[in-house]
């Protein structure tokens, strides 16, 4: 109880904290996703729009600056059309380029020329025809190393078309427009001339006015030209720097941000390239986003508080009417049936919380009924009728009817208050009451100074009669007891009178459906009441009753008593005592008789037919501590049809095997059992035997501490080895045949030895009736004889034995002959019950296998008792409502002579069945088997074919004694002729 | 185009002067004759023709190679002093060669109904007599021996060669690319000929006491 608070406190917290968490986390998760979506948005817009910003500045820049470019160049070609249209340069020119010290006198003249056209300032250097600088003039003065003054594949250039002629130059820190076009004589190419006029800051200031960003133009990494706000603010550095870069680049400068865009001039590359960088001012457009950022931050900052807010107070509005029904829960599961939640609202949790009041409710009036019923009616009736199987009406049954009445009750309470008599009358019924529920009674009613009781219903009882005078002869004992208390105490004696008779009766439910009583009518029940009434201070029985107890009760005939409501008088005995049983021949001989009358009739017999023990064919001591119940069952098996495998253990035959179990449990106080079992059918392997008669269990139990806590067990039993041999017999186990590990046949012999492996790993190959020859893994269920030692401590039981025969022994080995087996085996299992529905366990089971003189024969010096088996065994099972789940899991090891000490198989199975209804249960199983290698001229072989066996079974109880089988199953296997191969099986059986 | 201007080359030879001394020197002293053979390839192409103002066109001035002996022969008469002409007449100037010696005063007179801009830039004679109207004359002295081009910068077509000469042994290449000079003084002479497409050459002749040499040259 404390382990299940535990863990529904700690499934609480979780709950609690879990849910709380998470309402939290999808609220502020949501929330924040949101905002974050919110604010990708904003970021993806404002970048578009800067970029488009961006991308117009750079437009409108290319633009303006391309305007300005064409009309520099225009005003430059003119120029240059016009120097070239004159033969003076040429002449002039043709003149340098024969002798050097004609290059003055042409630079002099070009002096002239541009002097005359009004541009002193520009530019002007001549090439000869092979491209190598001639003269060049530069700001009216000539320059006195020409090489730098023209640009590097102007002749190329002049030759290529405009486009080349169009470009741009760096002559001495300062950057020029540069246009260069031949000059001629006579049609006749003498050079070219290259005309530039500067791209200075006054330019770039003028082109970063007519686009508004600030402009700057460089060359091998210097800002040779630029506005005057690059020039004031050291912007020259940051532009230096993006010119590099391929793509725009934004910085803050000055605490403004702009865009640095380059863009490549001409169409030369590298260090000596040109190229222009616009900053694009970006303040203007990020500001209104960054006004909308801030005050979505702003926003989000807010609706998170909120969401964190409102989550908080959502999720302690949903926790707590969830943590009111947890707490709710565990008062209701203390046993605090008064326990109600509030109703929360009209939603779920209110919902929920109103079917939890309304569980409660029917929890406390189910309980509240149970304790009004435990009062009204036996134990056993009200919990019959808890269980809501309450049908009108009821069966007509042998039952014996006792009434007790208490004498003298008036005279010795006179003058008492009412109070006391009443706790004194509740003080003497309640003990009559115990004395019939001590011995298995059922109080039907109270009746005022006395009461009703029934013994044979509901219940059925074999001994009903005997337990009846029983429980009276307990009665006037418990009586006495207290008037010798009142006599000490000098206070007057009550009497009590008891009447007891049986016959057959109607027991069930009587009333109406609204109102019910479990009771029994009839004129049997009237009878015991006269009796009672009857009787002053003795006990009184019928002669119906006395027939039944006669044996083991002392009584003594008061003759016939005419009896109201009876036409022929009656015989009544008084009681004197309970005394000592008689011995045995009696029942014995009424047991046989029973049998032959059962064999007979009783597979047609349609109503249910009383067991040996119904039948009186039981002993019991005088004061019940000895008692001996016998029990029988017999049974009719076929396994059709002979199709499968013949080392499949127990060998089977077609048609009908009956199979006769008398079998007899003996009590002797708690602490003593004893069972015997005799079997009469055809002895196993049915190959090998006709019928026979044997005891098959014959065991004793001591119980030490009483119960199960600890016992010694001798004699012959199931072996405890593995999950299937304690319910072999037992309707837990719904098919015919053992499990696969239990009922297959390994090459491995218990009556031969191998040459060597290579003969061992053939021996699967030999023809097949050499195969029976092989021991079974372990046999279906043995009965091995010896002694265990057994306890429980908690969930955990446990035991350990010593057996007189191996898990694989045959029948015949089972019962210890001193001198004939190869030694004992030894063999434990330990079990944990996990939970009220699962359970599990390993088993351990070893010992020599090897018949004690193998036919084979062994290597010199060995013994047989040198060769064991080891099993181990792992099992679990689980069961819920009506579904019951098994598996099992088995680890064989021989040691085979001349072969290896690590032979080893292994073998499974698995088992599931289901309760259809009270009377059908169906069940499904598969199990397998798998050999080991063993090493054969180092190679390794498998040493047998492995298995797989898959199983369907169905079971049909008629009635309470009867029952029907059946089986059918597919086994796989490897072993040549390979295939499957299909069997069935059917039994009925009738327990009695 | 060669094939062409050859042909032309050859019918303007008559109108070609001649410097009369050079037939005085012819009665002592050995004779050179010479053939030279012109590349089919010019040093540079020339436009045959040119765009005129008013839609025409313009032939480009022709001016015939002439071969000459180069420096000063001692013994050779001495050139007179009488002034040259060198005509602008129907856009061309005429002569389109002229040899003179050193010291020539050579009158460029105008003979258009138009200004013409005489210039030469060759470093022989730099000279722009700058634009004079029809009638007028300007003067060149040219003091140094070497070729003056000259041109008229408005009529670009325009073209002559003034070859200022040391001694009066000089001849006319004749449309054969043949030439004489008579009466050169006998010894190791240097023989320079010139084209105004071709440039100049200039080769080692021995010049006999009386007789014939004959020389080839490849220009």
């Amino acid at each position: 109880m404390r382990w299940t608070g535990a863990r529904g406190a700690g499934a609480a917290d979780l709950l609690r904290t879990s849910f709380r968490a998470r309402l939290l986390f999808a609220l502020v998760g949501s929330v924040g996703l949101l905002l974050a979506a919110t604010l990708l948005v904003v970021r993806l817009q404002t970048r578009r729009e800067v970029g488009a910003l961006v991308r117009r500045a750079v437009e409108r820049t290319n633009t303006a600056f391309g305007e300005m470019e064409e009309a520099r160049r225009r005003q430059l070609g003119g120029y240059a059309a016009r120097f070239a249209g004159s033969n003076r340069l040429p002449a002039a020119l043709e003149e340098a380029a024969a002798g050097p010290g004609a290059a003055r006198f042409l630079a002099e003249t070009a002096l002239y020329e541009l002097q005359l056209a009004g541009i002193p300032t520009a530019l002007a250097a001549f090439a000869d025809a092979g491209g190598v600088p001639v003269a060049a003039v530069l700001d009216g003065r000539v320059m006195p190393d020409p090489a730098g003054a023209v640009p590097a594949g102007a002749a190329g250039g002049a030759a290529g078309g405009p486009e080349g002629a169009g470009s741009y130059h760096r002559v001495g820190g300062r950057l020029f427009t540069v246009q260069t076009v031949p000059l001629a004589l006579f049609g006749n190419p003498v050079g070219t001339l290259t005309l530039g006029v500067p791209l200075d800051d006054a330019a770039a200031e003028q082109l970063g006015r007519s686009v508004g960003a600030e402009v700057c133009f460089l060359s091998g990494g210097r800002c040779l030209a630029a506005t005057a706000a690059v020039r004031r603010g050291g912007l020259e550095r940051a532009i230096a720097g993006a010119a590099g870069a391929g793509t725009p680049r934004r910085i803050r400068w000055n605490g403004e941000r702009m865009a640095l865009v380059p863009a490549r001039l001409g169409r030369r590359a590298g260090p000596d390239g040109v190229s222009r960088v616009v900053a694009v001012p970006l303040e203007e457009v990020l500001t209104p986003f960054d006004q909308l950022e801030r005050a979505q931050a702003a926003a989000g900052a807010v609706a998170l508080l909120v969401a964190v807010a409102v989550g908080a107070v959502l999720s302690r509005s949903f926790a707590r009417p969830v943590r009111a029904l947890v707490s709710a829960t565990r008062r209701l599961a203390a046993g605090d049936l008064e326990t109600r939640v509030p109703r929360a609202g009209r939603d779920e949790l209110g919902t929920l919380a109103a079917a939890f009041n309304e569980m409660a409710h029917g929890l406390m009036l189910k309980e509240r009924y149970r304790g009004v019923l435990d009062k009204v009616v036996s134990r056993e009736v009200a919990e019959e009728l808890l269980k809501g199987e309450i049908r009108l009406g009821g069966e007509t049954r042998e039952v014996t009817t006792l009434f007790a009445d208490v004498r003298g009750f008036t005279p010795m309470t006179e003058g008492m208050p009412p109070e006391r008599v009443i706790t004194l009358l509740n003080e003497l019924v309640g003990r009559l009451g115990a004395a019939v529920e001590s011995e298995g009674g059922v109080v039907d009613k109270f009746l005022g100074d006395g009461l009703m009781a029934v013994f044979g219903a509901p219940a059925a009882l074999p001994d009903h009669p005997l337990r009846a005078v029983r429980a009276a002869v307990r009665m006037r004992e418990a009586v006495a007891g207290v008037n010798a208390e009142r006599a000490a105490r000098g206070e007057a004696g009550v009497e009590v009178g008891i009447g007891v008779n049986t016959g057959p009766a109607v027991a069930g439910n009587m009333g109406s459906p609204g109102r019910l009583n479990y009771t029994v009518l009839g004129e049997s029940v009237n009878v015991a009441s006269r009796l009672c009434s009857l009787a002053a201070g003795e006990i009184l029985v019928s002669g119906a009753t006395w027939a039944r107890v006669a044996g083991q009760v002392d009584a003594v005939p008061c003759g016939e008593r005419r009896i109201k409501g009876l036409s022929a008088p009656l015989a009544v005995f008084r009681v004197r005592g309970v005394r000592a049983p008689p011995g045995p021949g009696g029942p014995v001989a009424r047991a046989a008789a029973v049998l032959l009358a059962l064999l007979a009739g009783a597979p047609g017999a349609a109503q249910p037919l009383p067991t040996l023990a119904e039948l009186g064919v039981a002993w019991s001591s005088p004061a019940g501590t000895v008692q001996v119940t016998p029990r029988g069952r017999l049974e009719l098996e076929s396994h059709l049809p002979r199709a499968e495998r013949e080392w499949q253990v127990p060998g089977s035959e077609p048609g009908l095997q009956p199979r006769l179990v008398l079998a007899a449990d003996a009590f002797a106080g708690s602490r003593w059992y004893a069972s015997v079992a005799v079997h009469a059918d055809r002895a196993r392997p049915l190959s090998r035997g006709g019928a026979s008669v044997r005891v098959e269990q014959a065991f004793l139990r001591w119980s030490p501490l009483g119960g199960d806590r600890l016992a010694v067990q001798a004699g012959q039993f199931a072996s405890p080895f593995g999950g299937y041999p304690q319910r072999h017999h037992t309707a837990d186990d719904p098919f015919i045949r053992p499990p696969l590990p239990y009922d297959h046949r390994t090459m491995v012999s218990a009556a031969r030895v191998p040459a060597g492996p290579a003969a061992f790993a053939g021996w699967k190959d030999a023809p097949d009736p050499h195969r029976p020859e092989g021991a079974s893994a372990v046999w279906g269920a043995p009965y091995p004889s010896g002694a265990l030692v057994m306890g429980r401590l908690g969930r955990l039981d446990g035991l350990v034995a010593v057996l007189s025969s191996a898990p694989s022994s045959e029948p015949r080995r089972w019962r210890h002959r001193p001198g004939e087996g190869a030694g004992a085996s030894v063999a434990a299992r330990l079990g944990l019950q996990l939970a009220p529905e699962a359970r599990v366990g390993v088993s351990y089971h070893r010992g020599p296998y090897l018949e004690p003189d193998p036919a084979g024969g062994l290597p010199p010096g060995a013994r047989a008792g040198d060769y064991d088996q080891e099993l181990w065994a792992v099992e679990a099972a689980f069961a819920r409502g009506r579904m019951t789940a098994r598996v099992e899991v088995l680890f064989d090891r021989w040691e085979v002579p001349r072969v290896s000490r690590r032979v080893r198989d292994r073998s499974w199975t698995a088992e599931a069945r289901a309760r259809l209804s009270p009377s059908l249960f169906v069940a499904a199983r598969y199990g397998a088997v798998r050999f080991g290698r063993v090493a054969v001229e180092g190679r390794p072989v498998p040493w047998d074919y492995d298995a797989d066996r898959a199983e369907a079974g169905a079971g049909l109880r008629l009635g309470r004694n009867t029952e029907l089988r059946a089986e059918y199953l597919i086994l796989w296997t490897d072993a040549p002729p390979a295939g499957g191969d299909r069997a069935a099986a059917v039994r009925w059986s009738y327990r009695f | 185009m060669r094939h062409r201007l050859l042909p032309r080359a050859a019918l303007l030879l008559p109108l070609l002067a001649t410097a009369p001394h050079a037939a005085t020197a012819a009665q002592a002293g050995g004779t050179v004759e010479g053939l030279v053979e012109l590349s089919p390839r010019a040093a540079r192409r020339v436009a045959a023709t040119y765009p005129g103002a008013g839609g025409g066109t313009h032939l480009v001035g022709a001016v015939p190679p002439v071969a000459f002996i180069a420096g000063s022969v001692g013994g050779a008469p001495a050139a007179s002093a009488q002034p040259r002409r060198l005509e602008q007449r129907d856009t061309s100037f005429r002569p389109a060669l002229l040899v003179v010696p050193v010291g020539a005063r050579v009158e460029f007179p105008n003979g258009d109904p138009f200004f013409h801009n005489v210039f030469s830039y060759s470093p022989a004679k730099r000279f722009d007599l700058g634009r004079y109207p029809r009638g007028e004359s300007r003067a060149v002295t040219f003091d140094r021996p070497g070729v003056a081009k000259v041109y008229c910068e408005i009529h670009q077509w325009m073209r002559a060669a003034v070859v200022v000469v040391e001694n009066p042994f000089h001849a006319t290449v004749g449309a054969d690319g043949r030439f004489r000079i008579a009466g050169v003084p006998a010894g190791r002479r240097r023989l320079t000929v010139w084209d105004v497409d071709r440039g100049e050459r200039t080769v080692e002749v021995t010049v006999p006491a009386s007789g014939t040499v004959r020389v080839q040259v490849r220009l």
